[in-house]
């Protein structure tokens, strides 16, 4: 669903720019006095290092980097365990923290995830709570495919499965030879279209593969060769955190569409605390691979079956 | 004052009949028909039929219309109600000195009626128009508390409600979507308006529906002596009209298509636009008149219309794409004389929105579409009963049938067929109002009472009202009730009081109840935004307005000032949460409503100017909008994207010779509401602005100057068969960059956030030739 109207997005905004004209343009408008404390973390249930990053939001424009916030305690508690882990800031990277080696979440678990922060106003805490379920979609396999017909550098990702009518929402996050794409490069994706169905040869992702883009996404944009892994990696989201997952896509865009595009709003958050901002999703989790056999090989090796099966 | 004493006067007689342009046979709308000593007057209706009570005696009938010459009959009233018709021969200097209103001055400072302004056909086509296209609601838009939503839009803003909450009329039938282009032009051809009139809050009983505004439009009969028409060439469409007797005085036809071509210009300009790409209209105007005799006249109108744009985006996997949408729009009209005092008009109109797109992509072609069906009839009976009281009542009732969203899949597709249950609703109206004159005092009061029950067969879902999830659904048959709505109860009262007969002072109240209501689902008004009925969701919208003000004519009428300042009230708004998502298809799209109030204020003042070569008119409104809806936000009160604190209108409009007129418009309103970014988060690789209070900041503010010149041929002054008519144009003459539309991001090539304004259109100048015969 989600992925038609991107490209109903992509195609009114050519419109608009067919018949309209863009500059660029300085919103002549005062810094917030107020600091927002950003947290990004996803607590998955493959066995890892988990992780929490905290930053501190910076003046909108220019070219600052965001500070990192070092020095907090952060800690997950299982609540149907009565225990809990704490995240230790890796000194590599300030204001990036590490669960225990191995640690996961599982399934039917609340997880509660608590922020303390020393601040010159004293100590201020910060919560969530997210609660893990079981991975929604049977997925059997994914494939390649490169789009002869679409530009040069984009090759589609095919799925092969069976969705659970339970369950509505996906995010998608590619990946080449284990680098990921940003989180904000990520799909998220409402099954309407699909809700129950067994699909064979879906194509629920496209990846723009270009050297540009490697500059831009790193070594996971690289053009497709052969022997590379192609890989999805999927959370089953619950509705609120898709509401945030999309939202924040739509907003790390640069240019919003007049016809389409909704009121501007600061994206939801399930913590709570002053002045904060972000998500923590405990999320079930799947990644799937292929191996590239030919990168431009234009059909899916199994025949796909377009038409979904309810 | 209100008893039926009122109505005991002693022995009243009438005077009624039409008032006709001889030329064309066809009736005038809004003529004055008043005696000599302008004890008795009154104003012809909708089909130019008028009557005037009057007691015994023997009077001089004076009529006048704007653009005609006066004409005086004398008539004597003894024992029996008369008849009396007019005729009226044009007034060639007027017409081409293109009075401003059709409304005399001096009726509206006696009329018990605020807020409301009509326009005749020749202001509209002297206007500057955009790309040299003549267009009424760009007319409209230069009032005092009437406003452009935004750059290019033809929708329009009424003391700062919605665009959903006009109630556009056209012969009867209300019109869903009055802009082509996506609201870039309106519906409306110049060619086939007869009369326009706008209420902006003053709403006689017999108008409901819609909050904050009625617009009625009248479209031309055709002429029942002689066949006539017209051919016009222009850069942006190509129009024909046609019109003449099909029995001479008795039955008549109108008939006037356009057709745009701007896509034909599409290849020349390959570089920058995907091959294929459409952006074309096409509208319809058909209307069939029979004038059966003295007390009954029929008329059958038919509007179509018909909106695409599209790309071939091959690159991206689209062979085509196309959003379309469309208006069919049908109304049948019986007038009746039932006797000197009581006439009756029956109103049957069936209006179909649809709003589509057609694809056909990579593996997921579909056809998506939204519906909106309302078949309806209205009986609205005159009555009157003397001089000084006239009775309205009437019966009205509709049928809404709205199917928001339905995907079909084309062919061999991933994509299953996903339809959103449609709503039913039936909404019977009654109305009865008086207006009644009182020596200098003319008084206007009325009730209009309507209910609305949302009835099956339909899916229903339950949402909880505070959590908003869906916490049931059920299936309902073929007309069995799942909600109504019965306290549905409209008072209306308005006075005027002429202290003197070049001043007056009026007073307005008016409650109105709004059985469906539209969101925007994006920052600009446009075909996708969502229309929701009455339901277990969604409560109607009641809009409660106060409004007083003042006429003041100066310089025997050639100046008129005159001021209003309204307070409004709407309980049950409803806007869209924070970040909805993209909400076409979604199933649960009541889910995503929340419901608040919002208020709107201001004072309008209009300076209008009227000499034998320049006329014009020079308007500032100052007006404040909030929403209040608890759960956006955070709970703040915030300003509606739709208003603009202050505007100022100024058109001029000058006649050089009997051949050549210039005019001027310029418009200027403070920039739209926006919410700018105040900071930003890092999430992933990007950032993330956080924004300020909603509509918190303005975009930067809208001024544009457009100038016209009409140069007419000397054809039809030779008494030749045909007159010809050439049209410059310039829009936007100072090349003023207008946002349409200001958005912030993180520009990751430049590795930093940017904004980017978006305007539509630069300088525009344009060349259009009328041929009349």
């Amino acid at each position: 669903m989600k992925k038609h109207y991107s490209y109903i997005s992509l195609i009114i905004l050519s419109l608009v720019l067919t018949v309209s004209c863009s500059e660029k343009y300085e919103i002549k408008k005062s810094a917030s006095e107020t600091t927002f404390l950003a947290v990004e973390s996803i607590l998955s249930d493959i066995p890892g290092i988990q992780t929490v990053k905290l930053t501190e939001s910076i003046p909108y424009s220019g070219k600052d980097v965001p500070k990192a916030v070092s020095g907090a305690v952060v800690t997950v508690a299982d609540a149907q365990e009565n225990t809990f882990v704490r995240y230790i800031e890796d000194p590599q990277q300030p204001g990036v923290y590490f669960s225990p080696e191995n640690y996961c979440g599982r399934t039917g678990h609340t997880y509660n995830l608590k922020i303390e922060r020393r601040t010159d106003e004293g100590t201020k805490t910060y919560e969530a709570s997210s609660t893990m379920r079981d991975f929604g979609m049977d997925i059997s396999k994914i494939d390649y495919k490169y789009s002869d017909n679409l530009v040069d550098s984009l090759w589609t990702i095919g799925v092969w499965g069976t969705d659970n009518p339970q369950r509505d929402y996906y995010l998608i996050l590619p990946a080449v030879n284990g680098y990921s794409y940003p989180m904000d490069y990520s799909l998220p994706l409402e099954d309407h279209f699909f809700s129950g169905a067994k699909v064979a040869g879906y194509s629920i992702a496209v990846l723009n593969q270009t050297v540009e883009n490697v500059k831009i996404y790193g070594p996971c944009a690289k053009p497709l060769a052969t022997g590379d892994i192609v890989s999805l990696v999927l959370f089953d989201m619950t509705e609120d955190f898709y509401q945030f997952m999309s939202s924040l896509v739509q907003n790390a865009s640069a240019i919003s569409i007049p016809i389409i595009s909704s009121q501007p709003s600061n994206l939801p958050t399930n913590l709570v605390g002053d002045n904060v901002v972000g998500y923590f999703s405990a999320c079930p989790c799947r990644v799937v691979s292929c191996v590239v056999d030919d990168p431009y090989r234009t059909k899916y090796i199994e025949e796909e079956s377009p038409v979904p099966v309810q | 004052m209100f008893s039926l004493a009122s109505f005991a006067q002693g022995k009243q007689l009438t005077i009624s009949g039409y008032v006709k342009d001889p030329g064309s046979g066809e009736t005038l709308i809004g003529a004055t028909v008043y005696t000599e000593d302008k004890v008795y007057g009154t104003v012809s209706d909708e089909v130019g039929h008028y009557i005037l009570s009057v007691k015994p005696g023997t009077y001089k009938v004076v009529c006048s219309s704007i653009g005609f010459k006066d004409a005086v009959k004398e008539v004597e009233v003894v024992n029996a109600s008369v008849k009396l018709d007019f005729e009226l021969s044009e007034d060639k200097e007027v017409l081409d000195a293109a009075k401003v209103f059709s409304t005399s001055k001096r009726d509206m400072l006696k009329l018990p009626q605020m807020g409301m302004k009509s326009v005749g056909v020749e202001t509209i086509k002297k206007m500057p128009a955009l790309l040299g296209e003549t267009d009424v609601i760009r007319v409209i838009q230069m009032m005092p508390g009437v406003q452009s939503p935004s750059e290019g839009s033809t929708g329009f803003s009424v003391r700062g409600g919605g665009v959903d909450q006009n109630l556009i009329l056209m012969d009867g039938a209300p019109i869903y979507n009055s802009g082509h282009f996506l609201g870039f032009f309106s519906m409306f051809n110049g060619d086939v308006v007869k009369n326009v009139k706008l209420y902006k809050g003053d709403f006689p009983a017999k108008f409901g529906e819609k909050v904050a505004s009625v617009l009625e439009i009248s479209t031309s009969d055709g002429n029942m002596n002689r066949f006539e028409g017209g051919l016009s060439v222009g850069l942006l469409t190509s129009k024909f009209n046609l019109s003449g007797p099909i029995v001479k005085d008795k039955l008549s036809f109108s008939i006037a298509a356009r057709r745009s071509y701007v896509d034909i210009f599409f290849p020349l300009l390959k570089n920058n636009i995907p091959s294929n790409t459409k952006l074309a209209f096409w509208d319809i105007n058909a209307k069939l008149n029979w004038a059966v005799n003295d007390k009954n006249r029929i008329s059958l109108s038919a509007f179509s219309s018909m909106d695409k744009f599209g790309v071939n985006l091959e690159d991206m996997g689209v062979n085509l794409m196309v959003f379309n949408y469309r208006n069919n729009v049908q109304s049948f009209r019986w007038n009746h004389v039932i006797n000197p005092k009581l006439t009756y008009t029956m109103t049957v109109y069936n209006t179909q929105y649809k709003a589509g797109l057609d694809t056909d992509m990579e593996q997921s072609p579909f056809i998506w579409k939204s519906t909106i069906h309302e078949p309806g009839i209205r009986n609205a009976f005159t009555w009157h009963a003397n001089s000084n009281n006239t009775v309205e009542f009437g019966l009205n009732g509709a049928m809404y049938i709205l199917s928001p969203s339905e995907t079909y899949p084309v062919g061999q597709t991933v994509v299953l067929e996903n339809i959103c249950p449609s709503s039913y609703g039936i909404s019977p109206k009654i109305y009865i109002s008086n207006e009644q004159k009182i020596n200098k005092l003319t008084l206007r009061y009325g009730i209009r009472y309507s209910t609305y029950s949302s009835v099956g067969p339909t899916t229903q879902y339950f949402f909880d009202s505070k959590t908003h999830e869906k916490y049931a659904e059920k299936e309902y048959g073929t007309l069995k009730h799942i909600k109504s709505y019965v306290n549905g109860i409209d008072p209306r009262f308005s006075l005027s009081w002429a202290l003197r007969d070049d001043f007056s002072l009026k007073g307005s109240y008016a409650r109105t109840h709004q059985y469906i209501q539209q969101t925007s689902i994006s920052t600009s008004p446009g075909v996708l935004d969502a229309w929701f009925a009455a339901s277990v969701n969604v409560r109607p919208l009641v809009s409660d307005q106060v409004s007083v003000g003042f006429n003041k004519n100066f310089m025997d009428d050639a100046i008129q000032l005159s001021a209003e300042a309204f307070y409004k009230y709407n309980d049950h708004v409803v806007d869209l949460k924070d970040n909805p998502g993209l909400v076409i298809a979604d199933m649960n799209r009541e889910g995503l409503l929340r419901e608040g109030t919002s208020n709107s204020y201001g004072v309008e003042l209009m300076f209008e100017y009227e000499f034998s070569k320049i006329n014009g008119w020079l308007g500032y409104t100052w007006s404040k909008a909030m929403y209040d809806i608890p759960e956006i936000n955070g709970g703040r009160p915030y300003r509606s994207p739709l208003n603009h604190e202050h505007a100022f209108n100024f058109v001029f409009t000058y006649n050089i010779t009997k051949r050549l007129d210039a005019s001027a418009t310029w418009i200027y309103y403070s920039g739209s509401p926006t919410t700018y970014p105040v900071g930003r988060f890092q999430y992933g690789n990007s950032f993330i602005p956080i924004y300020s209070d909603r509509n918190e900041d303005s975009m930067p503010d809208y001024h544009r100057l457009d100038l016209s010149v009409n140069l007419k041929t000397k054809g039809r002054a030779e008494g030749k068969r045909w007159s010809g008519e050439w049209n410059f144009s310039i829009y936007n003459a100072y090349n003023r960059h207008n946002a349409w539309s200001i958005s912030s991001g993180f520009n990751r090539a430049e590795n930093q956030m940017s904004s980017s304004l978006i305007y539509l259109f630069a300088i525009v100048p344009s060349v259009a030739y009328n041929l009349t015969f």
